[in-house]
């Protein structure tokens, strides 16, 4: 589900200069993350909840999926942290893996896009 | 220290709290739904993170993201506002158990307080005084029926679960009351999850006059004085002035005591209000007690210069509260309009939608709690209200005087709203002269012609 913002909307957000650290989360960053139109046959996964996103079981563990990974619709693609406990997150869809948008380790909100699919 | 809260809430009160916040140099975290984007409160917060879809039940009801947003982003209290989950004893608790402070009372005194039968037996044996009712629930209609009779009629038959206005039926005689029992039961059941009812005396007329509460945790509890909401419709306030044109002082004094009773015996600490309905003799009755802040709060900010939001953070930072009872003064007369995108000539059919030019009023005694702007569209998940006009003087005849004129200012094209519903009531002899109870909203309507307000 995407977020239309018709362009005479948006109200420019008052960023004062130097207040925003690196792992602090701008205000509205749903409208700038997702702010990219679609193309065709792109599709991406966003994240059902709050929390911190991991693309791994555990720090030792390879990467659930890497660039180019052929994914179905319950193939686990990394896990979400929330309140201690590890959810793991389902892909959804069928396709592979065109981008990683997200950091190992950074928090993510609820529909923050994830990993950027090439649809089939 | 709180260094950082998260407001859990939308709306005029999410922005309130992020204006006290910004004057105390507390940094805050707004959670939003996807409806909210645009939301102003959300562009002017340190930070924002979305918790959801547009639905409340999706976003600002989910506790359990609320507080994941809390942990990610390092908050140390929360504040709930009002409605959503500001009286969820349950997320007062979660809170509590994952070390976040919740601006508000403990979540024991919210439970308390939240079943209004045990309420009310709690404020009994604190000597105050209470509508007869039913002890407790009624299971049976046998024993609801027996409750009616020994209570006398009219009665009134309230769910357990209930509150703000809703799941409540009125019974005149033991035909209609076996129906609207039944009726009642059915409504609570789906309404809140509980369909248990106790019966009160149903009092006629009366006035809705409400104590404004503040308590730390040092044990001091004190009242600000009362706010008369009589002008209610469908049991929704949207007028609201203090004080109460009714009360005098004696009057004022006594149920003020009762107010800070009641609290006492509820162990409570923060912000609070105790609503009681007042009989045209002067007799008043404990009906509930509000475990939060309340929509209506800028009235008695403006009567006693008293900040209630940067109240409720130092009372959660631990501070002592820095004045005692004889300290408050009520020094201007203060009333506040509900402003709702609601059309009072279609029977106030909501009105969302897109803001073309607004324009909000000002000048001396006037203050607006908006966070609508031109070119803002309201979603239509949430509730009708987008702003409250509160005026206020020296006297209640400045007050009023001052009302018209800054509802007469008051531009907000593009949607309907309860302006000129407003602008007529402050008109109406019948309010002017103090002569309104929670009757006088249907007598108003029912004198009005509807084109009135188009």
């Amino acid at each position: 589900m995407l977020m239309h913002t018709p362009p005479h909307m948006l109200v420019e957000a008052p960023r004062p200069a130097a207040s925003a650290a690196p792992d602090t989360m701008p205000a509205a960053t749903l409208t700038a993350v997702n702010a990219a139109p679609d193309e065709p046959g792109v599709s991406y996964i966003k994240s059902p909840m709050v929390g911190t996103f991991y693309r791994s079981a555990s720090p030792e563990s390879p990467p659930f999926v890497e660039i180019g990974a052929k994914i179905e619709e319950k193939t686990v693609i990394c896990i979400i942290e929330a309140m201690k406990i590890m959810n793991e997150i389902q892909a959804e869809t069928k396709g592979s893996v065109l981008e990683v948008l997200v950091e190992n380790g950074q928090p993510v909100e609820y529909g923050q896009r994830l990993y950027k699919i090439k649809v089939g | 220290m709180i260094q950082k809260i998260l407001i859990a809430n939308r709306g005029e009160i999410a922005l309130r709290i992020v204006r006290a916040c910004r004057e105390l140099g507390i940094k805050t975290l707004a959670v939003y739904s996807e409806a909210d984007v645009q939301s102003l409160h959300v562009q002017l917060a340190d930070e924002a993170i979305c918790i959801g879809g547009p639905k409340s039940s999706d976003s600002y009801l989910r506790a359990d993201r609320i507080i994941s947003a809390a942990e990610i982003a390092d908050v140390d209290a929360i504040h709930p506002g009002y409605g959503f989950l500001s009286e969820n004893a349950k997320f007062a608790e979660q809170c509590e158990s994952c070390n976040i402070k919740f601006i508000g009372p403990k979540s024991k005194s919210i439970k308390m307080m939240g079943d209004k039968a045990v309420a009310k037996d709690t404020v009994r044996k604190a000597a105050v005084p209470i509508v007869p009712g039913s002890d407790g629930p009624v299971e049976t209609e046998a024993e609801a029926i027996k409750a009616a009779r020994k209570i006398g009629y009219p009665v009134i038959i309230k769910a357990v679960a209930g509150g703000g206005g809703r799941g409540m039926r009125i019974a005149h005689n033991d035909i209609s009351f076996a129906k609207e029992f039944h009726v009642a039961r059915n409504e609570a059941e789906k309404a809140f999850g509980n369909g248990a009812v106790y019966i009160e005396k149903y009092i006629e007329k009366p006035r809705h006059i409400e104590f404004q509460i503040l308590a730390d945790s040092h044990g001091k509890v004190l009242h600000l004085g009362e706010r008369d909401c009589s002008v209610q419709r469908r049991h929704q306030k949207l007028i609201e002035e203090s004080p109460s044109p009714f009360l005098r002082a004696d009057l004022r004094k006594r149920m003020g005591k009762a107010a800070v009773r009641a609290a006492e015996a509820a162990e409570y600490e923060n912000a609070g209000t105790i609503e009681f309905l007042v009989d045209a003799k002067g007799d008043f009755y404990f009906i509930e007690m509000n475990t939060r802040i309340q929509v209506e709060h800028p009235v008695t900010e403006e009567v006693t210069g008293i900040d209630l939001i940067k109240q409720q953070i130092r009372i959660t930072n631990g501070e002592k509260l820095d004045f005692d009872q004889g300290d408050i003064k009520f020094e201007k007369h203060a009333i506040e309009c509900r402003i709702n995108a609601e059309d009072p000539a279609r029977n106030f059919a909501p009105s969302p939608g897109t803001i073309g030019l607004y324009y909000s009023p000002g000048g001396h005694g006037v203050r607006v709690d908006s966070h609508v702007y031109g070119g803002y569209t309201i979603p239509p998940y949430y509730d009708s209200m987008i702003g409250k006009l509160i005026c206020f003087g020296s006297t209640r005849k400045v007050a009023l005087e001052r009302a018209y004129r800054a509802l007469s200012e008051y531009i907000i094209r593009g949607i309907k709203t309860t302006i000129p519903l407003h602008k007529a009531i402050m008109s109406d002899p019948t309010f002017i002269e103090g002569k309104a109870t929670t009757a006088y909203m249907d007598d108003f309507l029912s004198r009005t012609p509807p084109d009135l307000f188009s």
